[in-house]
């Protein structure tokens, strides 16, 4: 029987719920979606927190849910927030209170995580995402908070940048001044227009850009507009498929839009005036897409968040088969960024090579998964990036880039994560009293294991030259022993092994043997 | 066709729905004159057009006294204003009630006679035993519920309560004997109405009304007086309940007041005996406020309502329609699960014809199948011992999931409502006591199912309200159905009700107030282009009634193009035929029978990819603005054939089918050239037929050797 799901998210203009069933042989079906709207958001870009009426409102209805999820005695969840929760100041007391009111552990997704769950759904959504990537193409989701914008080229993810540009912020930033102009839309393109150049001086000079992905809140409304145009008008608009539209196609529809104002916007899709207030800004950023690239097309696959929690409980279950390594993403997201930082390749790929050795040697001794794996790699990929600003202080450096820099997949525990690991490569190990941080102690233990295994193969190739690029892992009896195959002296590396193999030895028990084999 | 745009909502176009329901009434009393049916028959036909009229005073003359009142003048679709509407209206009732007491008088008193059942409407005709005996009755079962009351300078005039019948005396005083007053005592509605008394002639059925018995002993109701005269008098009141619901904190609680507040309206409609004593009748119209035109004298008993009782009598069955059994509905069986067989296919039900037990079995079913997760209905008026609701209670208690939408505000029932509303709740239902300015209108369920291979949602879509009751009575069609873009859709209405927001989209049914008008406009629309087009074009929608401009409006520009309309519409319709260029392609035709006509289909051509559908809805304004309505199509190609030959016999009633004329009044069918077609009669034999056709082989006894033949 196939397990039932609900995913629901906590937006900032809706809170939505949708139930799932996934199962191998049929793969994800959606059984059902309600959504209720509610302006989190406006209370919290305005006032910083989010109200009491709207709080308890929130509670309310996801009750209601709960009372739904028993009617498909649903199995597993996974409830999230985005950044209308995530930047309330009380937003730690609104989780409480949820959990007190429905018992429901809503969990406030980094925006990194939300915009990778979106796009884990396109790709798994959309068939043709794979052919599509291989050219220039960029995923853009409009969000109500902010917008996201990954580039992706021959197939892979090169760079995703967060922009603070939502189309519900924007209209919070902007509506004390619409009554001091005549023409509002100017003043939002105007204000759009600026905070996408600095983005476009960055990242879009070297790439052809051929398609762009729309993914977002208010894409289905727009959506419907377009199809109640082509029934009242009788208005063709050039697009490939259903679900796309061309450059001329897009322009035309965004010109039909601008010739009304929400209130005629909100009679004629039958929305309420709040939703369609916001489908100006974000047909206007797509415009403005548009205009800063030579896109030809734009892809409007439909998905939401709650699509892309399931996609992920399903992964995770082993429900479906991921049809894009995600994996890849995110590892290319971590090496364009060590890139950036000018790091150096060869060592990076040498001290990768005998870490994840070692991780996949000693799986029986440390216990951990293959999640816990990609966070090692990520770490050693960028673990000297610090140096780019002071070659003193590289692993200090190195950290506090790595907690300011999103990286697309990756939760923000899981980057704090990375940082320390980063941070701690060097020096002496902290006690747990001394993190200055809300690790709990198994995580503590992690960081201490991934730790203890990447300060190895850090001492292994100090001297940055991969002596040892041919080890073997022989873990037998109680003794561990590398051996690395290298005609080079290898005395640096040695004496840095015997350092870092006493902290080895205090979190595993066990001392590793450095042995060199010269054949 | 003229070149010039013809203005389709002219007033002239259109006919008073008032009015119109007025012919309606008129097509009934039709029923209760045709000599070809049996006398007790034609008894219940003359019995409704009375419950019919009382409900047409009370929701729609008290509007438009209303209106009125509040200067209120604008015109209505057909241009009359509210005081000229009114106008009207009382000539035809006046009429009407006419007609209906000379039926009374003149066919029915002395047919009844004939058949043995007397009427004694004048306890003077009684003879001693029998007025021994009355008196008797008199003394021990009425005089102690009775509360008379006397007017004076110390005592007001008494609340006379709405539709109550009541007897009016003028009494004086045995010592001074100079002025006289006024005294009152309600005919109590706790005892019959009409009472069974002995007769010299065993072979004989005596009757006489409660309030005869009343009159006859008045004298002793009020000892120290002499009663100069007595005579029944009933008083009607404006009882539209209309709610502020924005206001209404507790919509429970609002309705609960509105109901103990219904009774002391403003008096609208005062019925006596024609030879009332004029000093008794002044003062009845002054404390009553009442003018001269509402009130009505009439030449016999007051509320012939009470003949409904006479039918109901044990013992006269030869002068009834044989009862009609609905019968087993020839596509299920009974030794499979209801769920298998729908799973198989859709099936299509047509009441009273076939019985309402599936849709029972549906929800009883649900409620005890283990693997039901959750049943989900909506409820506008059920009977008093509804199995559906104790179903439903027992599925909350064997652990589903419940949701009922009771709507409060069904006309008049709203007591009983709330009654069951809260036993489900009790039981452990969610109970959504209906929407904030919108009447749930709409009769679905919804059965959520734990398969092998995920969930499977079943739904019953219908045309007439879960009442196991009048699913006797009405005629309605119903489908079962597992169709997932239904079932996804169904999900979607039921959260709508629960207040979530709409869905991104429907895949087959379209719901009112949001989306039906455009619809049904867009489906009329369509047949216009293609009659344009110099295509074959067809409408046939059946209905109770049509009275919204927009679709009528739409109706005519479809008409002009070369669209053939048929229309089937039991009540109400604004719409005029035979205009030139603007009606000349549409017919009307109305079905009044033993069955009140009650289901809604609408069949279109379209190019010959024809699409059917039903629904809850009337084409009036109030089924597509203020209600929630549903509307879902018959897609199984079997069963839009059996609903189009559905439409087809009714199209060829020559029994009881009434033709619109131009001029806005109803003939029967001309017969002449005809074959003979009574469209319910032939159902029933259908149904029948049917039934018996397709025995179930595991019921047989007996084994069927095969054999060969040479």
């Amino acid at each position: 029987m196939p397990n039932t799901f609900a995913a629901i998210d906590v937006g900032s203009n809706e809170v939505s719920m949708k139930i799932f069933e996934v199962s191998k042989k049929y793969g994800i079906k959606e059984l059902d979606h309600v959504r209720h709207t509610i302006e989190l958001g406006s209370d919290t870009y305005t006032n910083g927190k989010i109200s009491h009426a709207l709080v308890n409102e929130l509670c309310q209805v996801l009750q209601s849910f709960t009372k739904k999820m028993r009617e498909y005695q649903v199995e597993d969840y996974t409830a999230c927030a985005t950044s209308a929760l995530r930047e309330a100041v009380n937003n730690l007391h609104i989780i409480d209170q949820i959990k007190l009111t429905s018992k429901l552990k809503v969990s406030i997704l980094s925006n990194s995580e939300q915009r990778f769950l979106l796009y884990k759904a396109v790709a798994l959504k959309e068939q043709r995402f794979n052919q599509i990537i291989e050219h220039g193409t960029a995923i853009v989701d409009v969000g109500a908070g902010s917008i996201q914008i990954s580039l992706f080229n021959k197939g892979s993810l090169i760079t995703t940048q967060n922009i603070k540009l939502g189309s519900l912020r924007i209209r919070e930033i902007l509506s004390t001044m619409e009554n001091q102009t005549t023409n509002f839309n100017n003043l939002l393109e105007e204000y759009i227009t600026n905070d996408l150049q600095t983005f476009k001086d960055f990242f879009l000079s070297d790439i052809n850009l051929r398609n762009i992905i729309a993914v977002g809140d208010n894409l289905n409304d727009l959506l419907r507009f377009k199809k109640h145009l082509e029934k009242t008008e009788d208005q063709k608009f050039h697009s490939e498929s259903k679900e796309s539209l061309d450059r001329s196609g897009f322009y035309s529809l965004y010109a039909k839009l601008l010739s009304r104002n929400s209130g005629q916007i909100s009679n004629c899709l039958q929305m309420s005036k709040e939703q369609a207030y916001l489908l100006v800004p974000t047909a206007m950023i797509y415009y403005k897409m548009f205009e800063e690239t030579k896109a030809t097309t734009m892809w409007i696959p439909g998905v939401t968040l709650t699509d892309g929690l399931v996609v992920d409980y399903a992964q995770k279950k082993q429900k479906v088969n991921p049809t894009h390594d995600f994996t890849l993403d995110i590892l290319n997201a971590a090496r364009n960024i060590a890139r950036r930082y000018h790091c150096n390749q060869s060592h990076i790929k040498n001290v990768e090579y005998i870490a994840l050795t070692l991780f996949d040697s000693l799986t029986k001794l440390h216990g951990l998964n293959s999640r816990d794996r990609l966070l090692l790699q990520i770490a050693v990929i960028l673990h000297n990036c610090g140096e780019y600003i002071n070659l003193n202080a590289g692993a200090m450096n190195s950290y506090h880039i790595i907690l300011s820099t999103e990286i697309i997949g990756l939760s923000h525990t899981e980057r704090e994560l990375i940082a320390y690991l980063v941070r701690f490569n060097i020096g002496s190990y902290p006690k747990y009293e001394d993190i200055n941080n809300n690790f709990d102690k198994d995580t503590y233990i992690k960081i201490s294991k991934l730790s203890a295994i990447f300060r190895i193969a850090n001492s292994m190739d100090k001297s940055h030259k991969q002596k040892f690029s041919n080890i073997s892992v022989n873990y037998r009896d109680g003794q561990l022993t590398i051996i690395g195959t290298t005609l080079e002296d290898t005395t640096l590396e040695r004496g840095l092994f015997e350092k870092k193999a006493e902290f080895f030895e205090e979190v595993y028990g066990i001392r590793p043997q450095l042995k060199q084999r010269r054949s | 066709m003229s070149t010039t745009k013809i203005n389709y909502h002219k007033p002239a176009y259109y006919s008073n729905r008032e009015l119109s329901w007025i012919e309606f009434n008129y097509r009934v009393l039709s029923e209760a004159r045709d000599k070809t049916l049996p006398l007790l028959e034609r008894l219940k036909f003359l019995s409704i057009t009375a419950s019919n009229l009382d409900e047409f005073f009370m929701i729609r003359v008290a509007s438009l006294k209303d209106m009125v009142n509040a200067n209120y003048t604008k015109p209505d679709i057909a241009g009359l204003s509210p005081k000229e509407q009114l106008d009207q209206i009382t000539i035809k009732t006046h009429e009407l009630v006419t007609i209906q007491y000379n039926t009374f008088n003149r066919s029915f008193i002395p047919q009844l006679k004939q058949n043995n059942i007397q009427i004694i409407t004048q306890y003077e005709d009684l003879d001693s035993s029998q007025s021994n005996y009355v008196d008797q009755y008199f003394q021990t079962d009425v005089y102690p519920v009775l509360t008379p009351m006397a007017v004076d300078s110390s005592r007001p005039f008494p609340l006379i309560r709405n539709k109550s019948l009541n007897i009016g005396a003028l009494i004086c005083d045995k010592k001074s004997s100079v002025a006289y007053d006024f005294a009152t005592v309600q005919v109590p509605a706790v005892l019959p109405r009409v009472v069974q008394i002995p007769s010299s002639n065993p072979e004989v059925t005596t009757l006489i009304l409660l309030e005869q018995i009343i009159e006859k002993n008045i004298n002793k109701l009020f000892l120290n007086y002499d009663v100069v005269c007595a005579y029944p008098y009933r008083v009607m009141r404006n009882a539209d309940l209309t709610i502020d619901e924005d206001e209404a904190a507790d919509l429970l609680i609002e309705i609960q007041k509105q109901l103990k507040k219904r009774q002391w309206g403003e008096a609208i409609k005062l019925e006596v005996e024609d030879k009332m004593d004029k000093r008794l009748l002044k003062i009845l119209r002054k404390e009553l406020r009442i003018k001269e035109e509402d009130i009505y004298s009439v030449n016999g008993p007051l509320d012939l309502t009470f003949l409904m009782k006479i039918y109901g009598l044990d013992g006269f069955d030869h002068l009834k329609k044989p009862k009609y059994i609905p019968q087993p509905v020839k596509s299920l069986n009974h030794e499979e699960g209801l769920f298998t067989q729908i799973r198989r296919n859709d099936i299509l039900l047509f009441h009273p014809y076939q019985t309402f037990d599936p849709v029972v079995e549906f929800v009883r079913q649900a409620a005890k199948d283990p693997n039901v997760l959750a049943i989900k209905q909506t409820l506008y008026r059920v009977s008093s011992h509804s199995p559906i609701i104790a179903s439903l209670a027992e599925a909350a208690e064997n652990g589903k999931q419940v949701s009922v939408l009771v709507e409060l505000k069904a006309r008049f029932d709203e007591e009983n409502n709330i009654i069951w509303a809260k036993k489900l709740e009790k039981a452990g239902c969610h109970v959504i006591y209906g929407l904030v300015g919108l009447k749930t209108h709409s009769k679905i369920t919804l059965v959520v199912r734990k398969e092998e291979d995920g969930i499977r949602r079943y739904v019953h879509l219908g045309t007439g309200n879960y009442n196991d009751s009048t699913a006797k009575l009405y005629t309605d069609m119903g489908l079962l159905t597992c169709s997932a873009p239904i079932g996804e859709d169904a999900t979607a209405v039921f959260n709508m009700l629960s207040g979530y927001s709409e869905p991104l989209s429907w895949n087959k049914l379209t719901l009112a107030p949001l989306w039906l008008r455009d619809k049904f406009l867009e489906l009329i629309k369509r047949e216009t282009l293609h009659a344009k087009n110099g295509e074959k074009a067809h409408i046939i929608a059946k209905m109770n009634s049509l009275c919204d401009a927009d679709i009528i409006a739409a109706l005519y520009e479809a008409s002009n193009a070369g669209v053939k309309i048929e229309l089937i519409i039991r009540g109400i319709c604004c719409l005029k035929v035979g205009v030139e260029s603007v009606s000349e392609n549409i017919t009307v035709r109305s079905i009044v029978g033993n069955f009140l006509e009650h289901a809604r289909i609408f069949y279109f051509y379209n190019s010959g990819y024809e699409e059917v559908y039903m629904g809850s809805a009337d084409w009036m304004p109030r089924n597509l603005d203020k209600r929630v309505e549903i509307l879902f199509p018959v897609e199984d190609e079997n069963l839009q054939t059996e609903v189009k030959n559905i439409l087809d016999i009714q199209l060829h009633d020559t029994v009881k089918a009434h033709i619109l004329k131009p001029d806005g009044s109803y003939e029967k069918v001309d017969k002449r050239g005809k074959a003979r077609l009574n469209s319910q009669e032939f159902f029933c034999e259908q149904a029948m037929k049917e039934a018996h056709d397709t025995p179930a082989t595991h019921d047989r006894r007996t084994f069927e050797p095969i054999e060969s033949d040479s």
